[in-house]
């Protein structure tokens, strides 16, 4: 039963960055960092990151904290604007609310400590809150959770095995291209819809997929960060219930096959999925203002034993490889080779098996003849 | 002249008791750079640019009379459950049966095209007697189709709907601090309700910092009372009522979490911002 548990935490660790009590609490915020999309895009964005791992991520770190904890989180300024962080749904008191007016701005160059109690369970989420409707869009959000070391929801609730944190979030590419341009803000209208920061084919990464093994309830904590509604639909199967909202029991859990999320809300769903079951759950994101859906994105949910759900790394092949001027394969026709971006690099055919790939940056390439197997191949100097 | 004549009478007459009569009157609405086209539904015969609330106490049916002092006719509704639409002939007064209610809080206002989009729509609160009060009535606000409206022109909604301006009892921030009703001001443990309309054409969702409120009433989804939320959607056309029980000391905003909808046609911050003020 330890297995589940560790495949959980590995989608936690592959959409950000996991807080763990060992670690230094040091949050720091950037506004040079890159973000890919499923299609090799490569979008500058504004996060947060750990000091220790030297780099932001979108969404930024995902926090942990046991209830009833005091806690006292670090963060640091270095980038060119000042930020905060609003510690969003953890009520806590005026001084480390993380509003500018209110509270005070972390300036370049300076660095605070937010201290708060945490003292209900739930799941909660952060972002700056300067010049908000921009620096949230940017990429200055993420989520924390608030667990019980009984593996139970909350006093008194329902048992669990897992936590699986879900964090929806969107933005326009066209801001995040052009900061400053993307005056007047009321105009913003999102155009990429991500789940934990991932989209489309990042989704179906085996590192992404929700692993279950039957019997053992796994806890959905869904929170959004997106500006559109978000609605969630849990196919039958997974049996959910939801039990929680915004860090609170709820008075009166129900079974759900479809959930909306607003702006900044919570909830956590127990799914407790039927034996064999291979499915997703779908999450579509409808504009806030003319409620037109503008995407649909899908979380796959997988009994445990239909496969391993681990990381299999591409197989290397190819001679020599590394390569500086000719990678030499089999001949083949309609071979693609893509970069590290997901940029396509090559496409056609390679009658000699000889692929060119002199002057081509140094980096890890992958090459694939027709419907085939993919491997990797280096270009070294 | 006669008819005019009696018009005014019945008006100066109603206006003795500002509680029991609602005038709909055309004006100007001026958020920053823009003059918009509106209407209200105003507490007296003159414009003030915004709409009144009406007090009712539950479980009993009252009457309003209605004063329509726009030149077109419009149509009157509320949101509870049942109630029927009420026909309001331009340049006449009309008595209008409120329905016996529930404690919690609904909204008042016209629901033809022209009367909606041009804001004369306000709430009903039902029930609430020596409570701390509060209201917010949310609503955006996007110029050009308030011209249209205002002109009799038809409105495309299938076009995209990107309004300007955002606010609480027909103010933006910063203005929504010089309102008392917006503004929640309270001593430290006390206790107060705040009642909330969605009277726009988008749904709304709040976030309060530094507190929880407790779901006491809606009209879209009952089944939500006894909630305790910190960020609570109001769909277009619903209303409800929350409690906040004011255990900190200090200064929280409470803001609309579609964070297009903080900004005044387009700046930040500005549009659907609030506060809450504890005393200690």
């Amino acid at each position: 039963m330890m297995r589940s548990p560790i495949l959980f935490l590995m989608v936690a660790l592959s959409s950000a960055p996991m807080l763990s009590q060992s670690q230094p609490p040091q949050l720091f915020s950037e506004m040079d960092g890159v973000h890919f999309l499923a299609d090799g895009t490569a979008l500058p964005i504004w996060g947060y990151g750990w000091t220790t791992d030297g780099y932001i991520t979108l969404p930024g770190p995902f926090l942990t904290y046991s209830e009833g904890e005091q806690v006292d989180l670090n963060f640091t300024n270095p980038s060119p604007e000042s930020h905060t962080i609003h510690l969003h749904g953890l009520d806590v008191d005026q001084a480390n609310d993380g509003v500018p007016s209110t509270s005070f701005f972390v300036t370049t160059g300076q660095s605070t400590t937010y201290s708060f109690s945490a003292n209900h369970p739930g799941t909660f989420l952060y972002h700056c809150h300067v010049t908000t409707t921009l620096h949230l869009t940017m990429g200055m959000y993420g989520m924390i959770l608030v667990t019980r070391p009984d593996m139970t929801l909350f006093d008194g609730g329902p048992d669990y095995s897992s936590d699986v944190p879900l964090l929806f979030s969107d933005l326009e590419i066209a801001t995040n291209l052009d900061p400053v341009g993307s005056f007047p803000f009321h105009t913003i209208r999102p155009d990429v819809f991500m789940v934990n920061g991932k989209t489309d084919a990042q989704l179906e990464l085996p590192s992404q997929i929700v692993n279950y093994e039957p019997g053992e309830p796994l806890a959905l904590r869904l929170g959004s960060m997106a500006y559109s509604r978000v609605l969630c639909s849990f196919p039958s199967e997974l049996n959910a219930i939801c039990y929680m909202s915004d860090g609170r029991p709820l008075p009166n859990p129900f079974e759900t096959d479809s959930l909306e999320i607003y702006p900044g809300e919570r909830f956590t769903v127990l799914i407790t999925p039927e034996a064999g079951w291979d499915g997703t759950i779908d999450v579509e994101y409808w504009n806030m203002a003319d409620a037109l859906l503008e995407d649909t994105q899908s979380i796959r949910v997988r009994d445990y034993s239909l496969g391993t759900g681990e990381y299999t790394a591409l197989p290397y092949d190819g001679f020599p490889n590394p390569a500086v001027s000719t990678i030499n394969y089999p001949p083949a026709n309609d071979v693609m080779v893509w970069d590290a971006w997901g940029r396509v690099m090559f496409q056609g055919n390679l009658p000699n098996g000889k692929l060119q790939v002199r002057g081509w940056p140094v980096g890890t390439y992958i090459i694939r003849a027709g419907t085939g197997p993919m491997s990797r191949f280096v270009v070294t100097r | 002249m006669k008819k005019i004549l009696v018009f005014i009478g019945v008006c100066l007459s109603i206006a003795l008791n500002a509680q029991d009569s609602l005038w709909i009157i055309p004006g100007n609405f001026i958020q920053g750079n823009d003059t918009m086209p509106a209407l209200r539904a105003e507490p007296q015969s003159i414009w003030s640019g915004f709409n009144a609330v009406i007090d009712r106490p539950s479980e009993t049916s009252s009457s309003i009379v209605v004063i329509n002092a726009d030149t077109v006719a419009h149509s009157w509704s509320t949101n509870a459950p049942g109630d029927d639409i009420t026909n309001l002939t331009p340049g006449t007064a009309t008595t209008i049966s409120l329905p016996s209610l529930a404690p919690g809080t609904y909204q008042y206002g016209l629901n033809d095209e022209r009367g909606k989009v041009l804001g004369a729509s306000g709430t009903l609160r039902i029930g609430w007697t020596n409570e701390t009060l509060f209201y917010w009535n949310l609503c955006e606000w996007q110029p050009s189709i308030m011209e249209l409206a205002a002109d009799g022109e038809p409105i495309n909604w299938s076009l995209p709907y990107v309004p300007q301006h955002f606010t609480i009892n027909e103010r933006s921030y910063p203005s929504t601090s010089d309102d008392p009703n917006a503004l929640v001001a309270l001593n430290l443990n006390d206790t107060c309700f705040i009642s909330i309309s969605n009277l726009g054409h988008m749904n709304h969702v709040l976030h309060f910092h530094g507190f929880h409120v407790d779901i006491i009433s809606s009209t879209d989804h009952p089944e939500r009372v006894g909630w305790s939320k910190d960020t609570v959607p109001i769909r277009k056309g619903e209303s409800m009522t929350v409690r906040l029980i004011a255990f900190q000391e200090g200064m929280y905003p409470v803001h609309n979490h579609n964070l297009i909808a903080v900004t005044n046609a387009g700046f930040y911050p500005g549009g659907m911002i609030t506060s809450i003020h504890v005393m200690p």
